[in-house]
């Protein structure tokens, strides 16, 4: 009986999972034979070779795809681009932050072992087939980041920012069980292959409390993926953040958030799309504009990089709503673009930052002339500005570039004209930065030292490296992406 | 499922609110109020207090709840196993052996980090 | 013809080794080895212009490809060139032009201490403008199209130093980015229609479409908003602001950028688009107002202008208006015509402006004045005594521009003007806008000259010893130019005088599936008229020369400082207020919005209705700390709440 039951369980599907669990057991057992406060070196260390095996293991099992646990999880191409964008981000933020820890004064091996566990749980989101593992997996990821975002005790901003973070986040947690419920109600089920099942044969006579579960799941990942109105917690966490976690935050688990939400609403709430349309669209009109305007009057680099992820959360709304393949594809390259844009952009902005212990931090004043003190380092960053404005030949331009148009070949015209004015109007706080390293004299008495760390000047180069190959070639990355929602719909 | 079923629902929650707000709202019109310092004291009984009753708990009550949850609900997996250990063979086995592995690290982990020691 | 990608890499091995050595290595082998790149292009370009000539007119369209560039779906791109007449006629210009002022800069930058800067950025700029005009798709020539206004950003603001010069880079970049949300537009518009953004596939594609409903609202749309980017770039009305403050920039700089190349992109997209254009007559009809209007405004600004640089950047703006009235009124070749030979006599202008300011700064440096500016015509006058050899190129480059008979600008604004009076519509009106323009072009120019070159000397004494000639690195570019500001306008003689009208003949092969695909007939005029115009357009040249020479010669007159001016001089000066406009109407409320998003969504809302609410209602209770995060988080959930509402009611409202 029970050997039917392992077959039929296929947890070979699930070993990067399993490995990533044990390389937390791995670390932890590392942190606790460590000598006090020496633990972090090691604890790194283990991190980075366990995600190496994550993703060994991930790669061993790319042809090995289909339902495990009974359909609760699916390993589709889907899945398999996330674990290793995912596994990829995860890294490089654990590679670049020994140092940064140090100076940021979180040298404790937790702020490892909760981006592991944080992966754990985005890894579980991305692979959920039913509704509770999703909500496992979302709940194990917001819980490392309330942490990870309060780390910096001895800030208030830090503080706070958890704090927000966590109350606000646990206020929609409700909303999402409660979802949960009202379609486990109204369709018998919280495997998404039965829902979608069930929408399809009564699709003419939707029950109302079946709108209601689906309306509240919806703002659960508004919620998660910061969409207006639902984004108040983002700026605040974001800027308490440790920066490196704030890297994390506006790549990894909005990632990973998008991936749920494609998957639920392509999946699940697939013949639900026209239905839903209407307040999408709204969504992703205030998010576009809202995230834009309040970025306009930022004076922190970090304040203005976290309302604009909010905007670029709201160009991904708009791919989301053309339900089509060349959306969801365009989704997926648009979050690995971002990854890599913001990623370098953040590190620029913490080898900048004057004082990490300074609350009014990450000032656009420290880049007075920066690209005249460091011509190498204020390139880095005016290629990452360029292309999160999307002005070609940079990654960003294609990012946007397919985002738009699937949004009018799907006929969102208006949506597109929209999203474009709005990408017009970001052009004035990147190029403020831009303006204050090439066209703003230097202020020598005024300069704080550059902050550097080897692994950060690496990740750097690969980044903007990666920013100008995409932007001149990037059709191979949308071929992937594209394979990989292909099993989707 | 129509909404039509949850209209009894629907009454109950409007006869709940109405009776909870009619009386607050009638004691709040009908009562007779005469405020002084006394009456806005914490305990009317003619005795001072001392310093405010909000005062924060240790920590460690926390932690010590946590774990003791934590280790609980353990037990609970346990009970229900090892009642049907022989039924459940080596998976069972190997599964509980995952899961106990688990805790034990965690455990191993609040011990050195000194979670267990009240001082 | 795979060699011709070589006129792309020839510039991207000069910024790439100036790049990297270019900073501990000297001055002659940075600029040198930057020019003689550009000059290797230009070779490359003549090369690939003669193999095209070798081909029969009908096969004169040849695909470079060079790699595979997009795959995405239905969308299959390679990173192509399009060779055509079109092109080659513009790679000439853009390498030869480009080459000349390389060459000139080594002299101009001589002493910068980021020469070898300078000279990357003008490489990477003629790389992008090359790509612009070569791509044989939209989105190539818009990454061009971005790239050029990158560089043109990066070298207005080139001296940093001045606060003034990072704001005009500044604005340059914004007002063009919103030609650029245009073009976007328009770009997705024409993928969702065509499906395809190749422009061998894109026009019979568009022609096959719409050639039985001209005019759709459709193509309309598509093609008002390519005409939205083509004003940013080419400085028409409304986007033209930028161009003037433009002229912060090195001289050289405003002659390749803001005068020769970049700016006549608009132009070249329009004409390389001409099928979409003439299936649209309602945004034709707009194109050649648009051209027309801008022509005789940015003339009218030019007249009373006292910056030599910023009375060029108006004659610029009011040029380009011609050539945009060409393609509107379906004359494209004349557009281009008029590009080239503008392109030879305006990047003269430049340079020889650039030579004056050159003596003007070393005379004020040598009596250590560095209060009065080397650029105010009312510090000149004389000059010609002094610097004989930048007169006359200045004159010959003037005499161009005005349209007086025998020099290149006459041929082709002649064309231009001729071509107006006989299309349909709106050409009689164009005709006549384009016309006064012509008899104001020439006042505001030999008003310069006048001011410039002829009366006393008006700078401060004893800075007149230091006047003298700049280095034969510098003249010599000048030169050459001055013959092509001669003898260019020779290869497209009007009907009356020549059968055979070379430049058209060799551009017909591109513009004539335009034509087709809306079975349009170029009207032609009898002889007679023709002469008529020409006498006509030529007497205006001549009254704006003879109202100069009344006023500056004959009166005397000297310009009047800012103060004096009045009533409608005053609106001149001031160029209609339409900075002062533009701000208050579009930037103003855009702060003001930003604003009132950021009290909304940030902070005034929350602290000034929520939080002091219930921060009473707080203090009730008393507790200290907490009021404040347990207040904003409180006030958080309401808003979440309030959007739960919302969400809910739309959906199980339905």
């Amino acid at each position: 009986m029970f050997d039917n039951l392992i077959a039929g369980m296929h947890v070979g599907r699930i070993l990067p999972e399993i490995v990533l669990v044990g390389v937390v057991l791995l670390a932890i057992l590392t942190d606790v034979i460590s000598p006090r406060g020496k633990s972090t070196g090691p604890v790194r260390l283990v991190s980075l070779a366990g995600l190496i095996g994550v993703l060994v293991a991930t790669i061993l099992k790319k042809d090995d795809f289909g339902q495990a646990f009974g359909g609760m999880v699916m390993i589709d191409g889907f899945t398999f681009f996330f674990r290793v964008v995912l596994t990829f981000i995860t890294f490089i933020i654990i590679y670049v932050s020994e140092k940064y820890i140090g100076l940021a004064k979180i040298r404790i091996a937790e702020y490892y072992l909760m981006l592991l566990l944080a992966l754990f749980g985005m890894m579980l989101m991305v692979m959920a087939n039913d509704l509770l593992i999703l909500f496992l997996g979302i709940e194990t990821m917001s819980i490392c980041l309330y942490t990870l975002v309060g780390m910096s005790r001895h800030k208030a901003s830090s503080n706070e920012g958890a704090l927000k973070y966590f109350l606000l986040g646990a206020f929609t947690t409700g909303f999402f069980v409660y979802g949960i419920a009202l379609i486990y109600g109204s369709t018998g089920s919280t495997n998404l292959t039965d829902i979608m099942v069930y929408f399809r044969t009564v699709n003419t006579a939707m029950p109302v409390i079946a709108w209601a579960g689906v309306g509240l799941i919806l703002i659960a990942f508004a919620f998660k993926t910061s969409l207006v109105p639902f984004h108040w917690w983002s700026p605040d966490a974001y800027e308490g953040a440790p920066t490196t976690i704030t890297a994390f935050m506006s790549t990894a688990p909005k990632a990973a958030a998008f991936a749920a939400f494609i998957r639920v609403f392509y999946v699940g709430f697939g013949d639900l799309s026209s239905g839903l349309e209407p307040v999408l669209w709204w969504i992703a009109v205030l998010t576009m504009t809202v995230g834009n305007l309040i970025a306009l009057r930022q004076d922190s680099v970090k304040r203005m990089l976290a309302f604009s992820s909010i905007t670029h959360a709201g160009y991904l709304v708009v791919a989301l709503l053309t339900w089509e393949q060349m959306g969801a594809s365009a989704i997926l390259f648009y979050l690995v673009v971002y990854a890599i844009m913001n990623i370098g952009a953040f590190l620029v902005a913490i080898a900048v930052n004057r004082d990490e212990s300074d609350e009014k931090g990450y000032s656009y004043e420290d880049y007075r002339g920066l690209g005249f003190r460091k011509p190498i380092l204020a390139f880095a960053m005016m290629i990452f500005m360029l292309s999160l404005t999307g002005i070609p030949p940079t990654a960003g331009f294609f990012g946007k570039y397919y985002i738009f148009s699937a949004a009018v070949k799907s006929g969102f015209v208006g949506l597109a004209v929209i999203g474009v004015l709005n990408s017009a109007v970001s052009v004035y706080y990147y190029l403020r930065v831009i303006i204050m390293m090439y066209l703003k004299e230097r202020d020598e008495e005024k300069e704080a030292p550059i902050f550097w760390a080897g692994e950060m000047v690496s990740i750097m180069f690969i980044c903007v490296v990666l920013v100008i190959v995409i932007g001149i070639k990037p059709d191979w990355l949308l071929s992937i992406a594209q394979a990989s929602v292909s099993g989707l719909m | 499922m129509t909404p039509n079923d949850f209209l009894p629902v629907l009454i109950t929650f409007f006869v709940v609110g109405g009776f909870a707000g009619i009386t607050l709202i009638a004691t709040h019109i009908l009562g007779p109020k005469r405020y002084s310092k006394e009456k806005h004291d914490i305990y009317e009984c003619g005795l001072d207090y001392i310093g405010d009753s909000r005062k924060p708990f240790s920590v460690k009550f926390y932690l010590v709840a946590v774990l003791f949850v934590i280790f609980d609900l353990e037990v609970v997996f346990m009970y229900p196993w090892a009642v049907n250990f022989r039924h459940l063979g080596l998976f069972g086995f190997v599964s509980m052996g995952i899961f106990l592995v688990i805790l034990t690290v965690g455990l191993l982990y609040e011990w050195k980090k000194g979670a267990l020691e009240w001082e | 013809m795979d060699f011709a990608v070589w006129i792309v890499l020839f510039p991207l091995i000069g910024l790439l080794f100036n790049t990297f050595f270019g900073k501990k290595l000297p001055e002659k082998i940075v600029g040198w080895l930057a020019s003689l790149m550009i000059g290797a292009s230009f070779v490359v370009a003549l090369m690939i212009t003669l193999k095209l000539a070798a081909l029969d007119p009908e096969h004169r369209v040849v695909e470079v490809t060079i790699f595979r560039w997009i795959t995405s779906g239905n969308l299959t791109l390679d990173f192509a060139f399009l060779i055509d007449p079109l092109t080659s006629v513009m790679i000439l210009v853009v390498t030869g032009i480009s080459f000349l002022i390389h060459i000139y800069s080594i002299g101009y930058m001589h002493g910068d201490s980021r020469f070898h800067v300078f000279f990357v950025f003008l490489n990477l700029f003629v790389f992008f403008m090359l790509v612009l005009v070569l791509g044989n798709n939209l989105p190539i020539l818009f990454i061009g199209w971005e790239g050029v206004g990158l560089c043109s950003y990066l070298l207005i603001g080139f001296w940093w130093e001045d606060q003034k010069k990072a704001e005009a880079g500044m604005k340059a970049f914004i007002v063009n980015r919103i030609g650029d949300f245009g073009m976007l537009i328009a770009m997705f518009l024409l993928f969702y229609y065509l499906g395809t953004l190749k422009f061998t596939e894109m026009f019979p594609a568009a022609a096959h479409l719409w050639g039985h409903s001209v005019g759709a609202p459709a193509i309309t749309a598509i093609t008002l908003l390519l005409l939205l980017g083509a004003t940013g770039k080419s400085a028409q009305i409304p986007l033209f602001v930028w161009l003037p403050d433009a002229m912060a920039g090195p001289t050289p700089v405003s002659a390749l950028i803001h005068a020769a190349t970049m700016v006549t992109a608009g132009v070249y997209m329009i004409a390389r688009t001409a099928t979409l254009f003439m299936l649209a007559p309602t945004s034709m009809m707009v194109v050649a107002l648009i051209g027309g209007f801008t022509a005789l405004f940015a003339a009218t600004i030019g007249i009373k202008q006292m910056d030599i640089k910023k009375v060029l950047a108006y004659s610029t703006v009011s040029q380009l208006g011609y050539m945009v009235m060409a393609c509107g009124v379906g004359a494209f070749s004349a557009g281009i015509f008029h590009l080239m030979t503008h392109a030879f006599f305006k990047a003269l202008l430049f340079l020889a402006s650039g030579a004056v300011i050159h003596t003007m700064h070393g005379a004020l440096h040598k009596v250590h004045d560095h209060d009065t500016d080397p650029q105010d015509i009312r510090n000149m006058g004389g000059l010609r005594k002094y610097i004989p050899l930048t007169y006359w190129l200045f004159v010959i480059a003037t005499i161009s521009i005005s349209g007086l008979p025998g020099f290149a600008g006459f041929f082709s604004k002649d064309e231009i003007l001729a071509n107006a009076f006989a299309s349909e519509g709106v050409g009689y009106v164009v005709w006549g806008l384009g016309l006064v323009g012509a008899v104001i072009t020439a006042f505001y120019m030999f008003r310069l000259v006048y001011l410039t070159f002829h009366g006393n000397y008006k700078g401060p004494e004893g800075s007149a010893e230091g006047l003298k000639e700049s280095p034969p690195i510098m003249t010599a570019p000048l030169v050459v130019l001055a013959i092509l500001a001669i003898i260019g306008g020779y290869v497209g003689l009007p009907p009356v005088l020549s059968k055979f009208h070379l430049f058209q003949t060799w551009l017909k092969p591109v513009f004539e599936p335009a034509y087709s695909a809306v079975h349009y007939h170029p009207h032609h005029l009898s002889h007679g008229l023709e002469w008529l115009l020409i006498a006509v357009s030529v007497s205006a040249a001549v009254i704006g020369l003879f109202i100069a020479w009344l006023m500056y010669i004959k009166k005397g007159l000297i310009a009047k400082s800012d103060d004096e001016q009045s009533g409608i001089q005053r609106l001149l000066l001031k160029k209609y207020h339409v900075d002062e406009v533009y701000n208050a109407v579009v930037i103003q409320p855009l702060i003001d919005l930003s604003r009132y998003a950021w009290k909304i969504f940030d902070a005034g809302f929350i602290d000034n209705i929520l939080v002091n609410g219930t921060a009473r209602a707080v203090r009730v209770f008393g507790g200290g700390l907490r009021r404040m995060q347990t207040g904003i988080v409180g006030n958080y959930a309401l808003m979440i709440a309030l959007g739960v509402i919302l969400i809910l009611a739309a959906l199980m409202g339905r």
